[in-house]
Parts: C-alpha cells; sequence; structure tokens
C-alpha cells in the first residue's frame, strides 16, 4: 500500500512538474482535487486545523489585499494551538506562508496548491526545509542563467527593494513547480513511512 | 474563488532567492539563540484565545 501511494504522489508530482515546464500553468484538475482529497484525509484522522485554514485561505484570497494580510495572520495563530496539539504545525506555517506568497504574487496558484498538499500529506518540518532549500536552488539556476556574474548585483538589488516593502524592478517568472516536486518526492520517498 | 481557480505555476526568480535565504537565516539564527519557535507561536495563540 505504501508504494502504491509513493508512484502515485511521485506520478502526480512529475506530472505538475512538466506542465509547469512546457506550458508556464497546471490544470486546476491537477491541483485542486488533491488539495481537497489531502485536507479532507487530515480532517478525517482528527487533523481538522488544516480544513479550517483552506477556508481561511479562500475567504482572503477574495478580500482587498491588506484585509486579506490580516486574515491569514489571525488564521494563522487562531489555528496554532489546535494545530501544535494535532501535531500539524510545520503545515499549517507553511499553508499560510505559501499563500502569503500568493497574495503578494511571488509564486503562482498552482505552486501554492500544490505545496498546501504535500504539507497535508506531509506535515513534518523535514518538507518546510526540502522546499526552502530546493526553492532557492531553483531560483539561483534560473537568475545565474540569466544574469551570470551580475547575479549578486541582482540578488542584492532585490533585497534593497524588498527591504522598502517594495517589488524589485526585474519580475522574470520561471516555474516554480520542479523544485517543489523534488521537494515532494524526496520527502515521499525517504522520510514517508 | 479567485485561489482555487489560479492555475500559474510561476516565481518571481529574484524574490524567490531572497525570501529563501531570509527564511533559512532567521530560523537558523533563533534557533541558534536558543528560541523555541513552536511555543512563541504556541503562546502568541494562547494569548489570542486560540489555544
Amino acid at each position: 500500500m505504501l508504494v502504491v501511494i509513493r508512484l502515485a504522489v511521485s506520478a502526480w508530482l512529475v506530472y505538475l512538474a512538466v506542465a509547469d515546464l512546457r506550458r508556464g500553468e497546471v490544470s486546476n484538475w491537477a491541483t485542486v482535487p488533491p488539495l481537497l482529497v489531502a485536507t479532507i484525509w487530515r480532517a478525517a484522522s482528527g487533523d481538522w486545523t488544516l480544513g479550517v485554514a483552506l477556508v481561511v485561505v479562500v475567504v482572503a484570497a477574495e478580500c482587498p489585499p491588506t484585509l486579506a494580510g490580516g486574515l491569514l495572520l489571525a488564521g494563522m495563530f487562531l489555528c496554532m494551538g489546535p494545530a501544535i496539539r494535532q501535531g500539524v504545525e510545520a503545515a499549517l506555517v507553511v499553508w499560510f506562508g505559501v499563500a502569503a506568497l500568493w497574495l503578494v504574487g511571488v509564486l503562482g496558484g498552482a505552486d501554492a496548491k500544490a505545496v498546501m498538499t504535500l504539507a497535508a500529506l506531509f506535515p513534518g518540518e523535514r518538507l518546510g526545509w526540502l522546499l526552502l532549500i530546493a526553492w532557492l536552488g531553483q531560483s539561483l539556476f534560473y537568475v545565474i542563467r540569466e544574469h551570470g556574474w551580475r547575479t549578486p548585483r541582482v540578488v542584492a538589488s532585490a533585497l534593497g527593494a524588498l527591504a522598502r516593502f517594495r517589488m524589485p524592478e526585474s519580475r522574470r517568472r520561471a516555474p516554480a513547480l520542479p523544485a517543489v516536486a523534488l521537494a515532494g518526492l524526496v520527502c515521499a520517498w525517504l522520510y514517508f513511512a | 474563488m479567485r485561489f482555487l481557480n489560479d492555475r500559474s505555476g510561476a516565481e518571481l526568480t529574484e524574490v524567490g532567492i531572497v525570501l529563501a535565504l531570509v527564511v533559512i537565516v532567521a530560523i537558523v539564527a533563533l534557533r541558534a539563540l536558543g528560541v523555541n519557535i513552536t511555543g512563541v507561536l504556541n503562546n502568541v495563540a494562547a494569548a489570542l484565545g486560540g489555544g
């Protein structure tokens, strides 16, 4: 059974990565049902906080940006107590983190939904670290490929803009799901038991 | 359902580097300082009435 789950998750992740690399977007059929199934499965196991968090994220997405940010923050802190008791606190932080990144336009909707699904499946801290490292590596790859030796200056410029609460002038976008898929595959095959 | 309908799979690359680095450095620094992040979040949640 474990191998079947691993294979199914792997096939789904590979599909997401390939679709994103080819088209820059992924059909909602490949992201929404897995997110709902993973959330419902968690809720059925007693970890209902992720269900509440999903409602908060969907509602916040319909609000003006300032209100949405406040809603996400309030939702995270209100859900944190039960999440810690249920052992899904790392997943909750990942959920609200990627929702905030989607809200400000750093991540696409398909990326956010895929990460949230993975966090529901693998709620431990390891997935968060794997995602961060894979995201950093992938972003570095894209920026070095485009800017070469100017990379440190480009990153410093982006850091300066973000420190002033502004988005960098260069808004180059690239597929994010390959890094998400890599982190998910490592989690599924090495840590999921 | 703006969130559920968004099909985009693209990230902002420069921002990705900066944010990933900031989060990694912040977590490592907090751990090095001996701050129990889960405890802090739990305390805030309790203060807000969710704990």
